[in-house]
Formats: C-alpha cells, structure tokens, sequence
C-alpha cells in the first residue's frame, strides 16, 4: 500500500506506469502525479497548488508507456 | 554435405554405400509409418506447454484473489474452502428449443447468478464496502473463468492424448494462441481491479460520467444510476453504472423504467461503448453507427432494442475501439484522452439529429472501475 503510494505501478514486464490526471475548475491547472490507491475519476481532491481558491477534480487515470517516455 | 566425405561415398556420389541408403531411406520409411504419431507427439507437448501456462495463470490469479479477500475483506476464518467451492459455480442456461421469452428468462438467471455472486462476497466480509465488494465479486469472476478455461482445455488435451486423435489435438493446438491470449487479458486485468483503476471498457461510462457532473444521480436500477440535465436546449438523460465500483449495471432495465415508467418522451437514443478493434486500427479510433452499441449476453440489448422499436425512437452509437486485452486492463492514455473527442462528436450528433426542446437519453456502458460520477 504505502509502496503503491510512492511508486507507479509497472506491469510485469515494466512497460507501463499508471497515472493520475487533476485538473483545477478554478484555474485549469492541470497536473500529473503516479496513481495512488483511492483515486477514481471524477473523484475532488484537495486544494489546488497553483491558484488555491478551488479543490482540484480528477480527469483522468490511464497507463502510458514507459517506451515512450524513454 | 559434410556427411559425405566422411563415408567416402565411392564413384558419383550416388546411394550405393548401404549406410547412406539406411540413412537417405529410414526417415522416409519413419514418416511414412509413424508421421502422424510423430505430429500427434509434437502437438500433445505443444498444447501441454499451453495448458501449462493456463494453470499457471489460474493458480496466480486464485492466489491474488485470495489474498485481496483475506486482506480487505478479512473474513472471520479461512475463505480458501468457500473460495474454491465458489470457482465451481456453474450457470445452466436456459431451454433454446422453444425461444418463446428466452431473454426474460436469460435476464432471470444472470441476476439471480449475480446476486448469488454478491451475498456469497458479503457473507465472506460482513464489513466490507460496495466498492471492496465490487472488486471482490469482479477478481471471483476472472478466477472462475480462468479454471473453467483451463478445466476446458485439460478435457480436451487428455481426451485427445488417451484416445490419440489427431484431429481433437488439431483443433486444440490451432485454437491455442486465441484461448492464450484471452486468459493473458484476464490475468492481466487483476491487477488493475485490485487497485481499482479505471479499465479501458470504462471509456463509455467515462464520457457519460462527464456529462453528469454536478447533476442529481438517482438510482433508477440495479448497481445503475441516471440523471437528467438541459444540454444546447435539449433536455438530456445520461445513464450509467454506479461507480467508482467495478459494476456495468442493468443499461437495459434503466432504458425501459425511463420510458415505460417515468414516461421519458425520448426523441433519439444515444449510447458510447468500447468495442473490439480489428487487427490493423488503431487504439482510440472513434466510430459512429446505428443501433444498441452494448456487449454482454445480450439481455441489455434486447431490452433497450424493444423500447426504441416500440417508442420507434432512433438509436445512435458511438464506440472506441481497443483491443481485448486493452478493454480489460487499466485504461491506456490513448483510449483516456478520446473522452474529450468523443463528447463533441455526441454533441455534434446532438446537433443534428435532434432539435431544440427535443429529449436525448444518453447511455455510457461500460464497467466503472475507477470511474465516479
């Protein structure tokens, strides 16, 4: 769990890693950051660190590959 | 070619040394006689690495499955014995001789099979949440279909290795490759139900979740959520499973209590679904069609056929493609970010089908792991 919270999940072959997407309605600051346990789209999270005048909502959650990035 | 200089084949070359002749003949002779023995033995070692790999799958998905009931449902005592009654469970469907209302038939016993599925998960972990359940009850159901794939195939493998049929091995070892890779989706797909993170066959239910935001949601039918919202002059219907648990809910039923019911004078019916890609298109391609764009048994779509048959409301479909693999793991970037193309696509056909002060009923189908609303 706690690891789960530090680390994206990769796949067993180590091809992908698993993101989450917020977005502020507020300021459309958008950021990405690894998925933790308890994330679901549509889910409100905490204040946005850029404008801090709304609470930031999930957009999206998806796998990327890590080839890419590379 | 080395062979020969080293028995010094006289004159030509030709056969006439008798060690060459055993050697050219034998093989011949070999296959003549036993050709089909030696491809039935190449083909039983073939299918037995195969089957190998099934069990493997099998056993590791039994394995996590366990482990996840035991850590978050925690049990009272040891789940294992009920966990491997329950991935004997077996559905008996009904008679197809007499066709006559087989769907409500159909609809009976998959209900009564979920709901069976559901108490046995609550019986388990009393203090376990709707989303732990839905989890629980999805990870139950990749387990048992992996040991009744795997059952399958072991019959098969041992029917044609006692009986030495090649053509039950044939059939068998050609199937192979297409039965590996739908157990390979399955296994994959645990460890994004264990997270709960959205799975690509979520995409449908994505892009209706969008349009319901800050909407009421009611329950309008088993594990299936509706709410209703004005949209360019339109007054818009969105359905879907309830999330973020892992259900698809009953998209069908919804469709039915919505217009017979509630009396929904409905003008088109619009539903978004993640459909199977051919080998060749791409990931995220968009498609539009007509008809129920639902998968399943085929319940669903027969329910919500009927009502726009008999309402003779026109039904629109807008599918994302994907591989199977894709529509059963944790939802790739690809497939996430055609959320935003697919909404102005509804909102073009909208636009052009329907007009202002018309009604729209807007279904997103897919399962909803990850996926609130």
């Amino acid at each position: 769990m706690t690891n789960s919270k530090q680390q994206p999940q990769q796949s067993k072959k180590q091809d992908y890693q698993v993101y989450t997407v917020e977005v502020c309605p507020a300021c459309n600051f958008k950021s990405k950051r690894p998925f933790e346990i308890g994330d679901f789209v549509f889910k409100t999270n905490g204040e946005c660190s850029h404008c801090k005048n709304a609470k930031t909502k999930i957009e999206m959650i998806y796998a990327e590959s890590t080839k890419q990035q590379s | 070619m080395f062979i020969i200089p080293l028995f010094g084949l006289p004159g030509d070359g030709s056969l006439e040394n008798p060690i060459m002749y055993i050697i050219f003949y034998a093989p011949i002779l070999l296959f003549f006689f036993y050709g089909q023995k030696i491809q039935s033995w190449m083909m039983l070692s073939e299918v037995s690495r195969s089957l190998n790999r099934l069990k493997n799958m099998k056993e590791k998905t039994r394995k996590e499955t366990l482990e996840y009931i035991k850590n978050v449902l925690k049990p009272e005592g040891d789940p294992t014995e009920r966990i491997d009654q329950f991935l004997e469970y077996f559905t008996i469907m009904p008679v197809e001789t007499d066709p006559s209302g087989i769907m409500g038939k159909i609809e009976h016993i998959m209900v009564t099979r979920d709901e069976r599925v559901r108490e046995e998960v609550r019986a388990i972990g009393p203090k376990a949440d709707p989303v732990q359940v839905s989890t629980a009850e999805n990870l139950l159901e990749i387990t048992t279909t992996l040991n009744l794939i795997y059952k399958i195939v072991r019959h098969f493998y041992l029917m044609g290795k006692r009986t030495s049929s090649i053509y039950v091995l044939a059939q068998l070892q050609m199937l192979m490759p297409l039965i590996l890779q739908e157990a390979e989706a399955l296994s994959s797909a645990v460890d994004a139900f264990k997270r709960q993170q959205p799975i690509g066959d979520g995409i449908g239910a994505m892009v209706a979740a969008k349009f319901m935001l800050n909407t009421e949601k009611k329950t309008i039918a088993r594990d299936t959520v509706y709410s209703q919202t004005d949209y360019n002059g339109r007054t818009l219907y969105l359905v879907k499973a309830e999330g973020p648990g892992g259900n698809v809910g009953q998209p069908g039923v919804a469709l039915e209590r919505l217009v017979n019911d509630l009396g929904v004078k409905a003008n088109t019916i619009i539903m978004i679904d993640a459909a199977l890609k051919l080998e060749g298109e791409k990931t995220g391609e968009i498609a539009e069609g007509i008809g129920a764009a639902i998968g399943g048994i085929g319940v669903d779509r027969f329910q919500i056929e009927e009502v726009a048959t008999k309402n003779k409301i026109p039904l629109y479909a807008v599918v994302i493609k994907q591989s199977i693999v894709e529509a059963i793991s944790v939802m790739r970037k690809e497939i996430a970010e055609t959320t935003d193309r697919v909404v102005k696509r509804i909102d073009r056909i909208i636009e052009e089908k329907t007009k202002k002060g018309d009604t729209v009923i807007l279904v997103g189908v897919g399962n909803t792991f990850g996926v609130g609303q």
